[in-house]
């Protein structure tokens, strides 16, 4: 008797999760978009909340860190600053370079402008090399490129009131015609995304490619070849490269629009 | 008293997994989804949880064209590990 009492039980019970499994389901399909634009509000107030957290707990913990670490890292920085300084003179260089260029060829590209976002979601948090930025679709527009340093990293793909979800072209199966500068050459390729902001090109066995190789994408540094895969079977070699950053790292992106 | 405590854990762990779902790796929403599942019965939050990474990274992310597959996973978790719990005799905690 008690049995059956309990099966009973089991039985309205697993009407009951059916039931309000179907009715959430229904209700968030039915208000779909909308769901989805305030999951993106909220996205962005908790993440907000977060970074504004995380900023004023920061300097805390650097009062527990031990004296040597301190040490050690200070003498890493000096390092650092030195290269650092090095490079800034190259930098300049370069800058008055181009713009010496630019005059020359009176280079004026009126229809770009440029606008900067904050990454609410970083790429390690999405199961795919996508991240979330803080500007939504009163400003951009889908198919904006994003830079990061200077390099070309991705694309504007969905469109959120103030939110946008970013694709970069390192994501899966995401292609990308790239110049190799090899020693002698300039190879035109295919890039094909790996994840985690890695590459793969297909190429030639006969072409001759080195490690360290500057690999260039719309006239912008993307990479250096950092492993070449040679497969006995097969008459093309795997070139592999990654982008010159971690993208877990990426706190700001800059983006180009184009109207 | 005894129920009370049980509903703020039940409360809490739901709050948990819906925050993890906009601050946390997907994988690790998954992973908190799993447990809370484990041992609480009817855990619905999980598939809100799933909607909600639809929503981040759905469109992006899909499978044969087919773009909630966070709901998708969630749902077959809301059943698999409702079986194992019952099968397992493990409690609400």
């Amino acid at each position: 008797m008690i049995y059956h009492q309990k099966n009973k039980n089991n039985k309205s019970n697993k009407k009951i999760r059916n039931f309000v499994i179907v009715i959430i389901l229904i209700t968030l399909f039915f208000v779909g978009q909308k769901f989805f634009d305030f999951v993106h509000l909220i996205n962005l107030s908790i993440n907000n909340f977060k970074t504004f957290v995380q900023d004023s707990v920061s300097p805390v913990g650097v009062y527990f860190k031990s004296k040597n670490d301190l040490i050690s890292k200070n003498k890493q920085l000096i390092e650092d600053n030195k290269k650092l300084k090095i490079s800034a003179l190259m930098s300049d260089f370069y800058q008055q370079e181009n713009s010496q260029l630019k005059s020359i060829i009176e280079y004026k590209d009126p229809n770009t402008q440029k606008v900067f976002a904050r990454v609410v979601n970083s790429p390690r948090n999405s199961p795919q090399d996508t991240f979330v930025i803080d500007v939504g679709e009163e400003i951009l527009n889908i198919g904006d490129k994003i830079f990061h340093l200077n390099v070309p990293i991705g694309f504007v793909d969905e469109l959120y009131r103030n939110s946008s979800v970013v694709r970069l072209y390192s994501a899966k199966n995401q292609k990308i015609p790239v110049e190799i500068y090899s020693d002698d050459a300039i190879i035109l390729s295919e890039a094909i995304g790996s994840s985690s902001g890695n590459f793969k090109m297909s190429i030639p066995k006969d072409i001759s490619i080195n490690v360290d190789d500057s690999v260039f994408f719309e006239n912008h540094l993307i990479g250096q070849v950092g492993g070449i895969e040679f497969d006995s079977s097969n008459t093309f070699q795997n070139v592999y490269f990654v982008f010159p950053f971690s993208i877990s790292e990426i706190k700001f992106v800059e983006i180009i629009k184009n109207n | 008293m005894l129920q009370n405590f049980f509903l703020i854990k039940r409360i809490t762990v739901g709050i948990i997994i819906l925050l993890s779902a906009f601050l946390l790796p997907w994988w690790l929403v998954l992973l908190i989804s799993a447990i809370g599942l484990l041992f609480f019965d009817n855990l619905y939050e999980v598939i809100v949880a799933g909607f909600i990474l639809d929503a981040l990274y759905g469109e992006i992310f899909n499978i044969l064209g087919f773009s909630l597959v966070f709901v998708i996973i969630s749902i077959v978790m809301f059943y698999l590990l409702g079986f194992f719990r019952k099968n397992l005799f493990i409690k609400n905690v």
